[in-house]
């Protein structure tokens, strides 16, 4: 097996992108979130619409030009199906997010940072799938 | 900030989930990122599914992705490192929390914004808007209740 494939390469930029846009709206820092959590910076109303609009385009307008991705594979699709495990997951995500001011995302990004406590929100979100992967997942 | 920042932010953000897609059609899946990192220590498959033993690797070069992205922020954006005063203790427990409800729905903020824009079915736009209007209320009260 090769260590290093086309779909590495265009998940590994694609990921720095992703990091480097949280990082530039101080979404890695845990009390930049709380202000964005607390509506004291209503910029985030920007950055949402901004991604929205980014992502319709990626997914919706340029896959019916091009057919298929230009590295690797096919176009995939998830189905979400709505249930109890929307609102059970939601109170926890957003309880421990009000706490911690990291999401699984950001927990990463903020480490490569030099933000030395995220390392214990990365240890957290570890414990936490594990628990939830053996208690609902299987 | 400014508003560019915002829009600037977006566009990376935004526009690094497109390139996934774009690039090699997956989308953005962080629990499966973890789900990853964890089976290179624990033995079995913590996620069974096809989707997930045959892209273990590109779930691994996700996590490196955004790890050097913050290194790079820091070295050439920033300059300095972040502080914060929350303390690790803290995290911890939110982390527990957090990871616990992103593995619970399959997927944290971005992943459900970013599956119903792919499908803009009206099932999944409902659900990824739900996840989003509780994690936003939830959070915003307790912050409130907790933390005045």
């Amino acid at each position: 097996m090769k260590y290093i494939e086309r779909q590495h390469v265009g998940v590994f930029l694609g990921a720095v992108l992703i990091g480097l846009g949280l990082s530039y709206v101080h979404l890695t820092t845990p009390e930049r979130v709380f202000a964005y959590l607390n509506f004291e910076q209503l910029g985030i109303i920007a950055l949402g619409s901004t991604v929205l609009c980014a992502l319709l385009f990626c997914f919706k307008v340029v896959p019916g030009v091009t057919k298929r991705p230009f590295l690797w594979g096919d176009f995939e699709y998830k189905d979400i199906t709505p249930g109890l495990n929307i609102l059970f997951g939601g109170v926890l995500f957003g309880i421990g997010w009000a706490l911690a001011g990291m999401s699984p995302t950001t927990a990463f990004v903020a480490i490569g940072n030099g933000l030395p406590q995220a390392l214990f929100s990365i240890i957290g979100i570890f414990l936490g799938s594990i628990i939830g992967t053996a208690l609902f997942r299987r | 900030m400014e508003i560019e920042q915002y829009v600037i932010g977006g566009l990376l953000l935004g526009g690094g989930v497109g390139f996934v897609y774009l690039s090699v059609g997956l989308i953005v899946d962080v629990v499966g990122s973890y789900a990853a990192a964890l089976s290179l220590f624990l033995k079995g498959d913590l996620n069974r599914s096809k989707r997930f033993t045959e892209l273990r690797f590109t779930y691994m070069y996700f996590i490196f992705g955004l790890v050097v992205s913050g290194v790079l922020y820091t070295l050439f954006v920033n300059g300095t490192m972040p502080y914060s005063d929350v303390s690790g203790v803290r995290m911890l427990i939110g982390g527990v929390l957090v990871g616990l409800g992103a593995t619970i729905t399959g997927g944290g903020l971005l992943s459900h914004c970013t599956w119903s824009i792919s499908e803009l079915g009206r099932t999944t736009s409902f659900v990824s808007f739900a996840f989003v209007s509780i994690v936003l209320s939830v959070s915003y009260l307790t912050r409130l209740i907790l933390m005045p």
